[in-house]
């Protein structure tokens, strides 16, 4: 087991010095420049400007300074945000992109599996129609549409009415922002969704193999109950596919997702990655990526990790015979 | 449980009776005539005692639903039968409405409550659409930068409503007769947030950290019209050079060359002051959080959670502190339009800007659309260097083939005005009047289509060209309006001279690529006015430095000389009229070919009052803003 984890770590560790590298130069390839506008800038302002980011060392040494400086733990200072380190960044908006995220993956994944067992338990009946068009209805409309309608219809018109009714300026679904519990409901719904439909679709297709296998009979024969056959029987053999595709949405779902951040005002990490691209803030968007891809790499870890507990027939090392 | 006075009952009946209506219909949908009868009685009973217990324990603010429940016993048993009468279809689902309607009662009323026991502060809601790139005056980016150090510090001068330069952190200033030295006599009875004076040696402090490349190294050459500026920052002189002095309570700035608006440059953001014992200490990172940013100005930040929220109050040093009404700005900072409007309209925020498409919307749900000129000029920059866009007849014919009424209208269809000269609409001229109604239209080379076909083929003469071998490149920006404008123009001129355009809307970072290697023939720009005066869209132009690239630069004898003429003319008029005429000689020989000046739609709140709008920074002026009830 140790011996796996410590050739996990090795692999992953190399995945991220890839990917870096692969950003770091990428970035650089970029047409243009920080700071560069409209603006005709004297020579002697360019100049300064290139040598507080570093700009005018050669690639390879301003390359190997940047690795010396990640592994002290320094990612640089942003060029948009003035003088603000990365990391301080990452620590601040970070935070609030894991909790939307895994508000969305908890509301996802337990709506998804519900919805899935009572599918496959009542296949092609009423419900599991119902549910299998609703999943593809939930996987195919896009989150900015969704967002959009929502915010209109719960935080505008709702609020509006409630308004009315109540006279009150108290909303139960606030426009954006945020700040408490109900602030989270519509983004951590409309971000759920896919989730939610995706695993729905997996559970249901994954129960159905299971029903009709001989161990369920032989289960049935024995004079389970019904709901030990399902919870004791099914489950634990359907999980393992569905458990791969949670294992894939974590790292996606908890960094953080631009459209639904912009929608709805959210201080998370998303905006920034995808706005440093364009206003050529180099360190912002290598730095991300950086974060994002030990997490990434990380979680994949643990997810793999975790098989073992899911299917004890999964065996991580070889054993010495 | 005391009755209700007879006068808060007609007051307030409609609510309670709306209330009472949906606790019915809610309740009954679907019972039999006899059943609906008796669950009245028993809901009744129900919210009775549900009330009255309330009431004894004073658990929980209840004045709301126990006056409910108080109309939901005075309705008479008849009036609620006749309308239970015409109930029709039974809706399981609407018993979890009147849960959720009974939760938000209760939960409504103790918020009222929890906001009429709060002091009558005055607190204001506006939106900025992206976080401000840092607090430090001296480096930043962006509007939303501008906005908000505009309202935290306190510049030597002031623009006031009327967009005159006013005293600030100065109380009077003298000019030397050559234009050269300005001598600031600054207020000793202002002081930073953190109780320390306002000093004159603020200011010198402030231009001093960007010309040692301690900060904003990016707007240093707006600096550079203080003597000496441009040579410390390349390193050429030592610091002690610098044209700016503070001595005592006088601030000396001396000039590279005469600026009669120099007033005026002093409200931009680069020359402010910043307190050199609070920013020393914290190195480059002055600015950049709440704790780490000082205020001399009508407000202070009191807590910054980035990219989420900014919460201004009003700084009690402020020397005008008695004349800023507002205690408390809360600034959000909502990235999508769409959300920001959605606010607006909720009342969570007091002031939005909007785009042209979003007009329509606002006005349709009765909302009062204003809009002002954000002095912003938009052309078409030709490159010399090329040979087709460096001919001046196909200038003068493209020129010519635009009808800018049209375009406007029917292209842009926001708050933006046909162009009427290189300087747009907005910026301050002579006389009270602004520089457009001083000048008046200086646009030489204005819709004709039938002279735009003779300037074209005498354009094409001079080149020895086909119409058919002409393939213009347009670059512009991949932002609204531009993408359309990019496209409306490739059309207008490929259906006017038979040409092939090449519309390129491009991404920040290609786009500043292209300009800086000039591979284009025409760009659309949208320029901002750095400081108010016609100086700050044309002072390119004059004596231009030869770029280091060696492209071919515009350079005319007869512009330098009315330029030179309104550097050294002591007579406002007579300067804004040498401007005048030397933007007519920009008109003539068009290195730029100006289409539209911007404009920006916007609105208020009603309880928001004194928001002024100018076409420089800060856009939004809300210093003097107060909220009326």
């Amino acid at each position: 087991m140790l011996n796996y984890v410590l050739k996990r770590i090795g692999i992953s560790l190399l995945t991220v010095f890839f990917i870096t590298t692969l950003t770091y130069f990428l970035m650089y390839s970029l047409p243009g420049k920080p700071f560069l506008g409209d603006r005709d800038l004297p020579a002697s302002v360019i100049a300064a400007v290139n040598s507080k980011y570093g700009l005018d060392l050669p690639m390879h040494l301003r390359y190997l300074k940047y690795l010396s400086n990640v592994i002290k733990g320094d990612f640089g200072t942003s060029t948009v945000y003035t003088n603000r380190d990365i990391t301080s960044i990452i620590v601040q908006a970070f935070p609030v992109s894991a909790s939307l995220g895994l508000r969305a993956l908890v509301f996802g994944v337990i709506g998804g599996l519900l919805f899935g067992i009572y599918s496959a338990l009542h296949h092609n009946k009423l419900g599991d129609r119902l549910s299998t068009v609703a999943a593809i209805i939930g996987v195919s409309i896009p989150s900015f549409i969704l967002g959009t309608m929502l915010q209109y219809l719960l935080g505008v018109k709702f609020s509006g009415w409630i308004k009315v009714m109540f006279n009150t300026k108290y909303q139960l679904f606030p426009l954006a922002r945020w700040e408490s519990f109900r602030y989270t409901l519509i983004p951590t719904f409309v971000l759920g969704l896919g989730s939610l439909a995706s695993v729905m679709r997996m559970m249901r297709s994954s129960m159905l193999d299971v029903v009709n296998q001989d161990y369920i009979k032989t289960a049935k024969a024995k004079g389970l109950s019904s709901n030990e056959i399902t919870w004791k029987h099914m489950l634990r053999n359907a999980i393992t596919p569905v458990y791969t595709v949670i294992g894939g949405m974590v790292g996606v779902v908890v960094t953080g997702s631009f459209v639904i951040e912009n929608i709805f005002s959210i201080p998370g990490l998303g905006k920034y990655f995808v706005n440093s691209v364009t206003s050529n803030d180099y360190s912002m968007t290598i730095g991300l990526t950086l974060f994002f891809s030990i997490f990434i790499v990380f979680v994949n870890l643990i997810v793999d990790l975790g098989y073992g507990l899911i299917d004890p027939r999964v065996r991580l090392e070889r054993k010495a015979r | 449980m005391p009755p209700l006075s007879e006068k808060s009952y007609t007051t307030e009946r409609r609510d309670y009776d709306e209330l009472a209506m949906l606790l019915l219909t809610v309740s009954f949908r679907g019972k039999t005539r006899n059943a609906r009868a008796g669950a009245v009685r028993g809901q009744k009973a129900q919210f009775c005692s549900v009330a009255e217990s309330a009431t004894d324990k004073k658990r929980y603010p209840h004045r709301f639903f126990a006056q409910s429940i108080i109309i939901y016993r005075h309705t008479e048993r008849r009036f609620i039968m006749k309308h239970l009468v015409n109930i029709n279809k039974p809706s399981k689902r609407f018993r979890s409405i009147l849960v959720l309607a009974l939760a938000l009662a209760l939960v409504s009323s103790s918020w009222g409550f929890a906001q009429a026991a709060s002091a009558p502060e005055k607190v204001l809601n506006i939106a900025i659409a992206s976080e401000p790139s840092t607090l430090d005056p001296n480096a930043g980016i962006g509007e939303t930068w501008m906005f908000t150090v505009g309202h935290l510090y306190e510049p030597v001068t002031r623009l006031d409503t009327s967009n005159e330069a006013v005293p600030g952190s100065a109380l009077e200033w003298t000019v030397s007769d050559d234009g050269l030295t300005y001598v600031f006599t600054i207020r000793d009875d202002n002081g930073w947030s953190n109780g320390a004076k306002a000093t004159a040696a603020d200011f010198e402090y402030g231009v001093k950290r960007i010309l040692q490349h301690k900060s904003g190294e990016n707007w240093a050459s707006l600096v550079f019209d203080i003597k000496n500026a441009a040579q410390i920052f390349a390193g050429a002189l030592p610091v002690e050079e610098a044209g700016i002095k503070a001595e005592g309570d006088k601030l000396t700035i001396t000039l590279e060359a005469p600026e009669p608006y120099f007033p005026k440059l002093l409200t931009f953001a680069p020359y402010f002051g910043v307190n050199e014992e609070f920013v020393e200490p914290t190195g480059d990172k002055y600015g950049t959080e709440a704790s780490l940013t000082l205020s001399n100005g009508p407000y202070y930040v009191e807590s910054w959670i980035h990219d989420d929220k900014l919460v201004f109050k009003k700084n009690p040093y402020y020397w005008n502190a008695a004349n800023i009404n507002i205690d408390t700005i809360n600034i959000y900072i909502i990235p999508d339009e769409n959300t920001r409007i959605n606010l607006f309209q909720n009342g969570d925020i007091d002031y939005v800007e909007f785009s042209g498409a979003k007009k329509a919307v606002l006005e349709s749900s009765g909302i009062e659309v204003k809009s002002y000129e954000n002095g912003r000029s938009v052309y078409l920059d030709a490159n010399l260097a090329n040979p087709v866009s460096g001919n001046l007849n196909i200038r003068k014919a493209l020129s010519s083939a635009i009808d800018r009424d049209i375009f406007v209208k029917g292209v842009l269809k926001d708050a933006s005005k046909p162009a009427e000269g290189i300087i747009p609409f907005g910026i301050s001229g002579a006389e009270g009047k602004s520089f457009r109604d001083f000048i008046g239209d200086t646009l030489i080379y204005e819709y004709d289509p039938e002279k735009a076909q003779e300037y074209f083929q005498a354009g094409l003469d001079e080149l020895g060209l086909e119409a058919s071998d002409i393939t213009l490149t347009l670059i512009s920006r991949n932002s609204e309006p531009y993408v359309t404008a990019n496209a409306a123009l490739q059309e207008i001129f490929q259906e006017t001279f038979g040409i092939k355009v090449s519309a390129e809307p491009l991404d920040r970072s290609s786009y500043s690529a292209r300009r800086s290697d000039y591979s284009y023939d025409f760009c659309i720009v949208s320029w901002g006015a750095d400081w108010d005066d016609a100086t700050t869209f044309i002072h390119g132009f004059y004596l231009p430095e030869v770029t280091e690239s060696g492209r071919t630069v515009y350079s005319s004898e007869t512009y330098n000389e009315f330029y030179r003429t309104a550097l050294f003319e002591k007579d406002p008029a007579l300067r804004q009229k040498a401007l005048g005429d030397a933007e007519r000689v920009l008109m003539e020989d068009l290195p730029r070919i100006p289409v539209w000046s911007e404009g920006q739609f916007y609105a208020v709140a009603d309880r928001l009052t004194g928001v002024h709008n100018r076409a420089v920074v800060p856009y939004v002026d809300i210093v003097w803003a107060d909220i009326v009830q």
